[in-house]
């Protein structure tokens, strides 16, 4: 009544047949696990990471609460300083032998606009020796900040990861 | 639009199918187990890896020096099983992919399938997030990119105060405490992923969860023997103060960081939202096409539980019965549930054998086609014949389209699901009918649309399934051939050797009896 064609081989030619399916599976699963290969970075170039995290300076400075205004404060906001949230964009410019290489400004993190600013750029330069400045303005886009310069040596691949604790740069370079 | 491209998709898959036949034959036909293969390779890569958990160091030294030890010098076991757990891995994004692909091109997504292929997209992404989750514990060069590159991906979207890529800045960026939880979401997250999986099955009845025998040690031989042949192995030690030169990607879980690279973060977020959108609202865009679901008729439902039984969808629940019947329980439709295949009619006994009613009242029916309607379609089919061995040939709307075959002596009727042909009816057709044979044929063989429909009929002509087939004609009047799209030319041609078959058969005019039209005015309409 009930014809069910089954096309497998026998004998030796049904193990022949499974074998090659298997062998098309094992060859598709073997090749995609770890091929083709990929390199998605250039041997003649080195990396360059400017990341850091750095507070600008308060928009407005600090001042001194009357008696009066301190007397309508709750008793758990009593401080005698009013001190206004929102901070200055970071200011930053990188040059490398003095030439601008990324110049950008980080905005302070936050709803008010008072937490630090971050920032986090890559750049792929030309491995060799190089002179690097990092100039951070953090108190407004007209006045002085300060600055860093450093004499680095970079090879094909290298990362060069400059950061800033505080204000102090931290150069975070291959070890030789 | 979109049936513009599943029907050579459809095309493809039964060519592919027909040609594993050959390969592994129709019992261990693989695209016929593609969910279960997924669950077989889950279990591997669950049991692989609860001991590389128990080898593996969380800490920056320790995770890439743990793996490496058990690769090199403990090659002989943990390095095999590190390579089935990769692999299996591997195996498991392709089964998933495979039966996504099937399952759409067989339309088996919209409809009461909605909510199996709107969980299937979770799962999908969980399982690639579980996998670039693996690559980053290993922490060697390959480690170090994908975490690089996934910090920098997810720091496109400015949530997280300080970058996240920033705890890859140098060596010292990274603690070891960072291990610890990328090994408890290394844990958690295929935990999820398998919670998702079963619930994925729940508007599922009977989900075949595990592959054959055969099948699964086939698939395990395979996978042990790929480790030994070709062991996974890991790249050098991460170095945050170096770009790792070549990367040996694993394609299958890590193709989205190439994507990254060719077109930067944004496009590729929009990308996967795009696509994860579009597989969400598939269900629901055009062509819909819903049948009015089974109806029970409380007078003729005696409470079985064989449409229970039988429901691919689980769509029929028995509840106890308040209106005073003698019957304890009743069936009753979960409509959202209900795919309208018939199979639970054709499993009703309500109408066994087929009475001469003038109307046939079943225990549960469908509205659109009614088995009352049924059986008037089909009489008058076969009553439209030339003399000779005449044939009736049930089909499923889902498989070949033997409404358009035109082999002379042989009168058509597609079903929503041949499961819906009762065994009564067949008899019927034989005895009352005015057929000389009967020929079932539909979704190809263990792949019914409806999951279940094909099995169901096969065991009940056996007599291994209630509703049996009850029949006093040689069961040779009676055939059955399973047949896909692709297959057509072969059903046309067996449907022609059985109706010419039925001429050598002994003669059985005495079990017919007169037919309904002519003896007693019987309504077929």
């Amino acid at each position: 009544m009930s014809v069910r064609q089954d096309k497998m081989p026998r004998g030796a030619g049904r193990y022949i047949g499974q074998f090659v399916g298997y062998l098309m599976f094992a060859l598709l699963i073997g090749y995609f696990s770890a091929s083709p290969d990929w390199s998605y970075f250039p041997a003649d170039k080195a990396l360059i990471k400017l990341s850091f995290t750095h507070a600008g300076q308060r928009k407005e400075a600090c001042s001194d609460r009357t008696a009066r205004e301190l007397a309508n404060i709750p008793k758990t906001a009593k401080v005698p300083k009013a001190c206004p949230r929102e901070r200055h964009p970071v200011y930053i410019r990188l040059l490398l032998n003095d030439i601008s290489v990324f110049e950008g400004k980080a905005e302070p993190s936050g709803l008010s606009r008072g937490g630090p600013s971050h920032i986090y750029e890559t750049f792929q330069v030309p491995p060799g020796q190089h002179s690097l400045t990092l100039e951070v303005r953090d108190n407004g886009p007209d006045k002085p900040g300060f600055s860093h310069t450093a004499q680095v040596d970079l090879r094909g691949r290298d990362i060069l990861a400059i950061d800033l604790d505080r204000s102090a740069l931290m150069l975070g370079l291959p070890s030789r | 639009m979109l049936g513009y491209i599943q029907r050579p998709m459809e095309w493809a898959f039964e060519k592919t199918e027909l040609g594993f036949d050959v390969l592994f034959g129709r019992a261990w036909n693989p695209m016929f187990y593609l969910g279960a293969l997924c669950y077989f390779n889950f279990w591997i890569v669950a049991a692989s890896g609860v001991y590389l958990f128990i080898v593996f160091e969380t800490s920056v030294l320790g995770a890439f020096n743990s793996i490496e030890v058990i690769t090199q010098e403990q090659w002989y076991f943990g390095g095999i099983i590190r390579s089935l757990h990769r692999y299996a891995s591997d195996a498991l994004v392709l089964t998933t992919m495979v039966h996504l692909l099937r399952e759409f091109a067989l339309d088996r997504y919209r409809g009461v399938r909605w909510f199996s292929w709107i969980i299937g997209v979770p799962i999908l992404w969980l399982l690639i997030i579980c996998g670039i989750n693996g690559y980053w514990l290993v922490w060697d060069e390959l480690a170090q990119m994908i975490a690089v590159w996934t910090a920098e991906f997810i720091d496109w979207f400015p949530i997280f105060g300080e970058p996240i890529a920033r705890n890859f800045l140098t060596k010292g960026s990274l603690g070891d405490r960072f291990f610890s939880l990328l090994i408890f979401l290394h844990i958690a997250l295929p935990l999820i992923l398998l919670l998702f999986m079963w619930i994925h099955l729940q508007r599922m009845n009977r989900a075949r969860v595990n592959p054959p025998a055969g099948l699964a040690i086939g698939t395990f031989l395979m996978l042990l023997i790929l480790s030994l042949l070709y062991p996974a192995v890991s790249h050098p030690q991460a170095d945050l103060s170096h770009v790792p030169a070549v990367i040996h990607l694993d394609w299958f879980y890590l193709f989205i960081y190439p994507l990254i690279d060719a077109w930067s973060a944004g496009p590729v977020w929009a990308l996967l939202y795009g696509v994860t959108g579009l597989l969400m609202i598939m269900p629901w865009l055009p062509p819909e096409k819903y049948d009015a679901p089974a109806v029970v008729n409380p007078e003729q439902c005696n409470g079985c539980e064989r449409c229970f039984d039988d429901c691919p969808y689980g769509a029929v629940i028995m509840k106890q019965r308040t209106d005073g019947s003698p019957y304890e329980k009743i069936a009753v439709v979960n409509t959202a549930s209900c795919a309208a295949c018939g199979i639970c009619v054709g499993t009703c006994p309500t109408h066994t054998p087929l009475r001469r009613d003038d109307q046939i009242t079943t225990g549960i029916d469908l509205p659109d086609l009614t088995l009352h309607q049924l059986r008037g379609e089909v009489v008058a089919a076969v009553a439209g014949l030339p003399d000779g061995p005449r044939v009736i040939l049930f089909g499923c709307a889902r498989a070949v389209q033997v409404e358009e075959m035109n082999i002379p002596g042989v009168a058509t009727v597609a079903l929503p699901c041949t499961g819906m042909v009762p065994p009564s009816l067949l008899d019927f057709m034989l005895r009352r009918g005015g057929a000389d044979g009967v020929f079932l044929t539909g979704c190809g063989d263990g792949e019914c649309f409806h999951r279940l429909g094909g099995q169901w009929v096969e065991e009940r002509l056996d007599g291994t399934r209630e509703t049996f087939l009850r029949t006093r004609f040689s069961k040779k009047r009676i055939h059955l051939n399973w047949a896909a799209s692709a297959d057509a030319d072969r059903l046309q041609q067996d449907i022609v050797t059985f109706r010419d078959s039925l001429a050598d058969l002994p003669d059985e005019t005495d079990l017919v009896e007169a037919s309904l039209n002519e003896a007693d005015g019987e309504g077929v309409s």
